[in-house]
């Protein structure tokens, strides 16, 4: 596919919410009955309502909009689970603990299923704040950065994807700049923030205890 | 963001910056390189020559040349970054200001000083690169921004892109 040098280097969204779709298995409760059906994927099914089967978040998406099952909300898109990471998030440096393909996956789910879950407008501007503070703390990381790594515990797919280029070519430059092994007395001024600078670049950064 | 990649247009252009430079010999039929109608370079002549010729001649074994370290990498500008990094505009002083400042600091023999103030530049810059990638259009274009973007090197341009 003809794209631009920038996008090339990282997915795209669509790449990256298809790759949730089809990693991701959510329950459903069908409204039809079949037996087993047998994807790349695995063995999916029974479908017997009013049980609840395991399918392939795609195929749940796919179900839901031809109006054959209602999905269940997998149990950290809640309400008060959510509650809590936003929480989480807000007083604590690292990133809260949510599945890695959030972002994806909670967009694919309120946007085909969003009747199927208990409060859908609560959950979604949650997920804007937790996504807020979490974009927050990548600003952080950027004033952190070194050339010689950096720790970003629980950072999310679609959170790494936008960072890349950016951290990419900045660790770039960096390195061919050098003068990361400064030692800290060789800095030029006793200025707290210029020397700080030099010290927060001996030491192999770690990001998480932001 | 190459640096020295042979492809790079912004490395060719980084080798043209000039860099001050006195002869320290005679040079015959060269006097068109000081821009005047005279025809020899005389001894002592201050020409401001790119960095390609004047590095060349500047480390070839006869001494033809003396070099001084351009303004834009003075100790002034130096200690105006350590002040505030993000109000120097580098674009005034050298439009590859990061790319020169490597290789002047290839040339010196104490380049720790222009080193760190490269990389001290850089990293104190980076998060105003960052936001203004980030966030620009949803800010107000009359403030800091605009003022920090007239003042971005080429290699801080593109570095969003």
């Amino acid at each position: 596919m003809a794209l631009a040098a920038h996008i090339k280097h990282s997915l795209t969204p669509s790449e990256l919410h298809f790759i949730a779709t089809s990693e991701y298995a959510v329950e459903i409760v069908p409204n039809f009955s079949m037996g087993q059906i047998r994807l790349l994927s695995g063995i999916w099914g029974p479908f017997r309502p009013p049980a609840k089967a395991k399918v392939p978040l795609w195929l749940a998406l796919d179900l839901k909009r031809r109006k054959r099952c209602a999905v269940v909300p997998p149990e950290w898109l809640t309400v008060d689970h959510l509650q809590e990471k936003l929480k989480d998030e807000t007083s604590d440096g690292q990133y809260a603990d949510l599945p890695f393909r959030y972002l994806e996956i909670s967009k694919a789910i309120i946007e085909v299923a969003g009747d199927d879950l208990d409060n859908a407008a609560v959950i979604r501007s949650l997920l804007m704040d937790i996504r807020q503070a979490r974009q927050t703390k990548s600003r952080e990381g950027v004033l952190k950065m070194n050339d010689t790594g950096m720790a970003m515990t629980g950072i999310s797919q679609l959170e790494i994807n936008e960072l890349r280029p950016f951290f990419v070519q900045s660790f770039g430059v960096m390195r061919k700049l050098g003068g990361a092994h400064v030692p800290a007395n060789a800095a030029q001024s006793s200025q707290s923030q210029s020397q700080s600078q030099f010290t927060l670049d001996e030491d192999g950064w770690d990001m998480s205890g932001i | 963001m190459d640096f020295d990649s042979f492809y790079s247009i912004d490395s060719i252009l980084a080798d043209n910056q000039k860099v001050p430079s006195e002869f320290l010999t005679d040079v015959p039929g060269q006097g068109w390189l000081q821009g005047g109608l005279d025809k020899d370079i005389k001894e002592g002549a201050k020409v401001d020559l790119p960095y390609w010729m004047s590095s060349t001649l500047a480390l070839s074994e006869y001494d033809f040349l003396n070099l001084s370290i351009p303004a834009a990498f003075s100790t002034r500008v130096s200690n105006a970054l350590i002040a505030s990094p993000t109000f120097v505009k580098l674009a005034n002083l050298n439009h590859f200001w990061y790319s020169f400042g490597l290789r002047i600091s290839d040339l010196l023999e104490d380049n720790l000083k222009l080193q760190q103030s490269l990389r001290l530049a850089f990293s104190r810059r980076l998060i105003d690169i960052f936001d203004l990638g980030q966030y620009e259009g949803n800010v107000d274009e009359k403030g800091f921004e605009t003022e920090f973007k007239a003042g971005m090197d080429e290699l801080e341009k593109q570095h969003n892109q």
